[in-house]
């Protein structure tokens, strides 16, 4: 459905995307990643067919996006970053607009204006001014216009950038809705977005795609997740100092400080193991030895590791974010 | 030819709810009204290149500017470019629709300052020259077409519409000098082939043809053809996003 390769943007001596290739299935909704500046607005641009590359090819829904643009922007629904909308026009009014050119014949066009205000619930709002909405309900707006059509595939550039927890969990559930009829190439930043609409992700790091096999590896590393006792600091220490252990994250520290119970705090760290080792019974043994001195094992977990991880390992290091 | 209206729909709403546009008609009515009777009263002459001289080549002047600054310039700004050509419109039918939907509000303008004509039509016993008239406003629309088209392709050129503004106005304004100074001989002698083809390339002699109620191929042609190079090179400053 969407086929990327070699593809790479340069502005003069910088390389915004380089040499990208992937392929996102039919029916697939599929993460874009990478922090920002990594270049998936980018890419996004020239699959919509906004900008060219400088090299290499891409094919939306079997056509061609530099060759067949037309054919392209008839076949995709694009929601930019920021919303750009038509202020002075009432939420019916511009979907009607769009609507007339995307192309969508005049007797269907009432009800396909019908069908997305529908799905984005902005029956409410379809008289209100676009420049007076919300910016929850612009982006709603925003995807309504993306879905009228219906295109084969949505582009969708950071969806819920700028929207409140509640306007955040609506749009998932109706990006959740859209897996039915939409193949989705949903970029963000937000990991947990991505974590809980794609079912599965492409990681982006400096203009590179960071290879399937180096996420498949950073996944099947396995992530101790531990709470613990005692002197946050010293124990973090010794812990980043044991065989086998690869990185310590901090994930939280609950108490610190109290002095008349010896307890200097109370914390979660997540222990991520060098390759293949299994670091607890050294764990184990090293609070043993301390418990004398007040540290104590609170929990311990074992699980695996969390999007957030998987990116912050691909694109910085380890997972746990190479703490 | 269905986007194209879609698209000129949109631009002739975007225009006409626009407080700056309004800002500029009421201008643009003011000073035509104003200049109109003032020449009337001073020359008693039932003629349109009397009436309308020198105000409808110095007013589309200075409203296109207005009318254009924001038309690519806005759009590139806020993003609504971005959504505008991912859609399946193409970059002639942008420009071409944003080119119309501000030459029909100025016709519209134009239309409006007909009734001073017409009320001196009324109390005017001698016979009328329809064919001046209608000469004469074919002129008015046509330079202000030429001005539109450039103050177009200027505001693809710019994010900032004031900028846009301002270039095109300075621009237009050393035109207008130009062709004083032309037909003042200050640039060239008089008679030279020098002075005759640039004062052909300058859009006043044309107007002035027009608006005596010369309606010839020539002065027409130039106003297409330099109209639509300015529309061809708006459609390559739109084109220019490509060329990063």
């Amino acid at each position: 459905m969407l086929e990327v390769l070699d593809l790479s943007k340069r502005y003069g001596d910088l390389v915004a995307i380089d040499r990208l290739t992937f392929a996102v299935e039919p029916g697939e909704v599929v993460g874009f990643l990478g922090a920002n500046g990594a270049g998936k607005t980018t890419t996004l641009r020239i699959l919509s067919c906004f900008m060219p590359a400088s090299s290499g090819k891409a094919f939306v829904a079997g056509f061609d996006v530099f060759k067949q643009s037309m054919e392209v922007r008839r076949s995709i629904g694009y929601l930019p970053e920021a919303v750009p909308l038509y202020g002075e026009l009432r939420v019916d009014e511009y979907l009607h607009f769009r609507a007339k050119i995307k192309g969508v014949a005049r007797a269907g066009r009432k009800a396909e204006i019908a069908r997305v205000l529908g799905r984005c619930k902005l029956e409410d709002r379809a008289k209100q001014l676009v420049g007076t909405l919300s910016r929850g309900f612009r982006q709603r707006v925003g995807l309504a216009d993306a879905l009228i059509g219906p295109p084969k595939i949505l582009l969708l550039d950071e969806p819920t950038s700028g929207l409140d927890p509640t306007q955040r969990l609506e749009v998932r559930a109706l990006l959740k809705e859209l897996k039915q009829d939409h193949t989705v190439l949903l970029s963000t930043h937000i990991l947990s977005e991505a974590e809980a609409s794609c079912s599965r992700s492409i990681i982006l790091h400096q203009g590179k795609l960071v290879p399937d096999s180096e996420i498949a590896k950073v996944r099947g590393q396995k992530v101790y997740e531990i709470s613990f006792a005692g002197p946050a600091d010293a124990v973090r220490e010794a812990l980043a100092g044991l065989e086998g252990v690869a990185a310590v994250r901090e994930l939280e520290t609950v108490r610190e400080d109290i002095e008349e119970t010896f307890v200097k705090s109370i914390a979660r760290v997540a222990v991520v193991p060098k390759e293949a080792s299994d670091p607890r019974p050294a764990l184990l043994e090293l609070f043993n030895a301390k418990r004398s001195e007040g540290w104590a094992l609170l929990e311990l977990r074992r699980r695996i590791p969390t999007l957030e991880e998987i990116f912050s390992a691909t694109t910085a290091g380890t997972p746990g974010g190479g703490a | 030819m269905r986007n194209f209206m879609a698209l000129t729909g949109r631009e002739m709403r975007s225009i006409f709810l626009s407080p700056l546009a309004f800002g500029a008609a009421v201008m643009f009515l003011f000073v035509f009204g104003l200049v109109f009777t003032a020449n009337f009263n001073r020359t008693h002459l039932v003629q349109i290149e009397t009436l309308v001289q020198p105000i409808g080549y110095i007013l589309p002047m200075l409203i296109a500017p207005l009318l254009t600054m924001r038309l690519l310039a806005e759009e590139k700004r806020q993003g609504t470019l971005e959504m505008l050509l991912t859609a399946p419109v193409g970059d002639i039918e942008v420009i071409l629709s944003k080119f119309a939907g501000t030459l029909i509000f100025y016709g519209a303008l134009l239309a409006l300052t007909c009734v001073h004509f017409f009320a001196m039509f009324l109390f005017y016993k001698g016979p009328v020259d329809w064919g001046g008239f209608f000469a004469g406003y074919l002129g008015m629309l046509l330079i202000a077409g030429q001005f539109i088209a450039f103050g177009l392709f200027v505001s693809g050129l710019f994010e900032n519409s004031v900028m846009a503004a301002l270039v095109s106005f300075v621009a237009g304004l050393l035109v207008m000098l130009s062709d004083l100074m032309t037909s003042s001989n200050l640039l060239f002698k008089q008679g030279g082939t020098a002075r005759d083809v640039f004062q052909f390339m300058l859009p006043y002699k044309h107007f002035l043809n027009l608006v005596h109620g010369f309606c010839d191929t020539g002065d027409l042609a130039y106003f297409v053809l330099t109209t639509g190079y300015f529309l061809f090179l708006g459609v390559k400053s739109l084109e220019s996003r490509k060329w990063l």
